[in-house]
């Protein structure tokens, strides 16, 4: 008997969108930052901040016990935590995101920078920005490793789960900085848009030819005009980027780009099903 | 002691006693008694639950009834995140009620569907109203919180996921044997509980010679829940 995912829906699918955002501008925070845009990296830190901040709340606020949302900051260091629960891992890298984010975008804002003192280390600085970005590639790809890893709903339990979530991720966070005229996040937000959209579509027909609930979820995502518009959207994203190489394209195929990411998650989310017997 | 839960399909006649035993048992939340779900199937996942099958030539409906398998290798205490999920000495898997956050990776996890959430209306009309033994008129309350006449730190709660438990809180301690409710009121004999352990337990037998089998063994999880009788 198949049964449709309903555990697992548009919240988290907000939750995980914003998480890819933050993943890769976190990345182009560091970017800019070493390449003297104090301005440019701030935004990125302090979405590295906000973003996944507000993506363990709505965590939180999905869970039937909120008053202990808490254990979601730092779980390893929780005496119960589970270490084989990618949850665990997941939510300690996002809550280890938040942190460096903080520390890194603290020096370049003005009323801040005389606290935090450690910014006027170059070497720290590098350091922090490294490990912010390692985070953040870390938090794009837990965002498919916690939906991959079992094997209970198998359109989930595939190797490409967590390759699209990365892709997305660097279509996510490079179409914010498009979206903010930065015109040399274009050509990453057509790799990012191409690559999610040609592994959705590779993971779709794979799909197709596995077990019977993957192969029911696959045709549901391609007959969902919700999943088509995601695929069609982050193709036309990819185009436009490519070919589009002034601020207006650029900003277009970033806003595209977000939307699609958006999409494809919901569509993979909503369509998992299981197989009981 | 290896307890072993056997389910002859061919023997069961859709009553569903086994459904009413286990909510009176543990207090779940029963919203088929809701008046907007006259008529309808249950409307929720419960710790266990019958569904039917039915086929054309020779017409014929067949029940199958479920409950958590009890994997020997567990998914769901694989991803919980806070340790809730465990499991006994006697291999019974448990929730820790307390410890349980609701996050729902178990849920997505199982491959058999044996776990829920209790529904956000559930919890609403759980907190709007204390528990009650009786069932109050269904106009004055949307679903029916049955209270459970053992209380025991397994039974249903709102605030956490809950799972079949083979009635775990009515085994002593003393390696005998117990009944879970199910079994206790099942008319046909369709439900079996047996010891695994033990070389003159019927029930452990069938297991044995292979007569019950597992649902999906291609899923090698293993599990405590044998079915006669193909699904």
């Amino acid at each position: 008997m198949i049964v449709r995912n309903q555990v697992w829906g548009l919240p988290v699918a907000v939750e995980m969108t914003l998480l890819a955002v933050a993943s890769f501008a976190v990345v182009w925070a560091y970017i800019f930052w070493r390449r003297g845009d104090v301005k440019a990296a701030a935004v990125g830190g302090a979405l590295g901040v906000v973003l996944p901040a507000v993506a363990l709340g709505i965590l939180a606020s999905e869970l039937l016990k909120p008053p202990t949302a808490g254990i979601l900051v730092l779980p390893l260091l929780n005496p119960h935590a589970n270490l084989s629960s990618w949850m665990v891992w997941g939510a300690s890298g996002i809550s280890l995101l938040i942190l460096l984010s903080l520390l890194f975008t603290a020096p370049l804002i003005k009323p801040f920078d005389k606290i935090a003192v450690w910014g006027r280390d170059r070497r720290v600085m590098n350091a922090l920005g490294l490990l912010m970005s390692a985070f953040g590639v870390f938090v794009a790809l837990y965002t498919g490793l916690v939906l991959s890893y079992e094997r209970g709903i198998p359109f989930w339990h595939s190797a490409a789960v967590p390759l699209l979530a990365l892709f997305m991720g660097v279509a996510a966070g490079s179409g914010l900085y498009g979206l903010l005229g930065r015109v040399e996040t274009g050509k990453w937000i057509a790799l990012g848009s191409g690559l999610a959209a040609l592994t959705c579509l590779v993971h779709r027909h794979l799909s197709l030819i596995g077990p019977e609930a993957a192969a029911f979820s696959a045709q549901g995502a391609m007959s969902d005009p919700a999943a088509l518009g995601g695929v069609a959207l982050a193709l036309v994203a990819a185009a436009v980027a490519m070919f589009g190489r002034k601020r207006p394209s650029v900003a277009v195929a970033g806003a595209l780009a977000i939307v699609a990411v958006f999409l494809i998650r919901m569509s993979l989310l909503l369509w998992g099903a299981w197989d009981f017997p | 002691m290896k307890p072993v839960f056997v389910i002859d399909i061919n023997k069961c006649v859709g009553c569903r006693a086994c459904v009413a035993a286990c909510v009176v048992e543990h207090g779940q939340v029963f919203t088929a008694a809701k008046p907007a779900n006259m008529g309808k199937p249950q409307t929720v996942k419960l710790r266990t639950w019958v569904e039917w099958r039915e086929s054309e030539d020779p017409p014929a409906r067949r029940f199958v009834s479920s409950l958590c398998y009890h994997c020997e290798d567990t998914p769901c205490q694989r991803v919980c995140p806070t340790g809730a999920t465990y499991k006994t000495p006697e291999g019974v898997v448990l929730v820790d009620k307390d410890l349980c956050i609701g996050c729902g990776y178990c849920i997505i996890a199982c491959p058999y569907g044996s776990r829920y959430r209790p529904e956000p209306h559930e919890w609403r009309e759980a907190e709007e109203k204390p528990l009650v033994k009786e069932a109050e008129a269904g106009a004055a309350y949307g679903g029916v919180l049955f209270k459970p006449p053992v209380p025991n730190k397994w039974a249903f709660r709102v605030d956490a996921v809950d799972k079949c438990t083979f009635c775990y809180h009515r085994y002593k301690g003393d390696g005998r044997l117990w009944t879970p409710a199910c079994v206790e009121v099942c008319p046909t004999g369709s439900r079996l509980f047996g010891d695994l352990d033990d070389p003159s337990d019927p029930v452990a037998e069938l297991v044995r010679r292979g007569v019950a089998k597992l649902a999906r063994p291609d899923l090698k999880t293993g599990g405590r829940v044998y079915y006669v009788g193909g699904l």
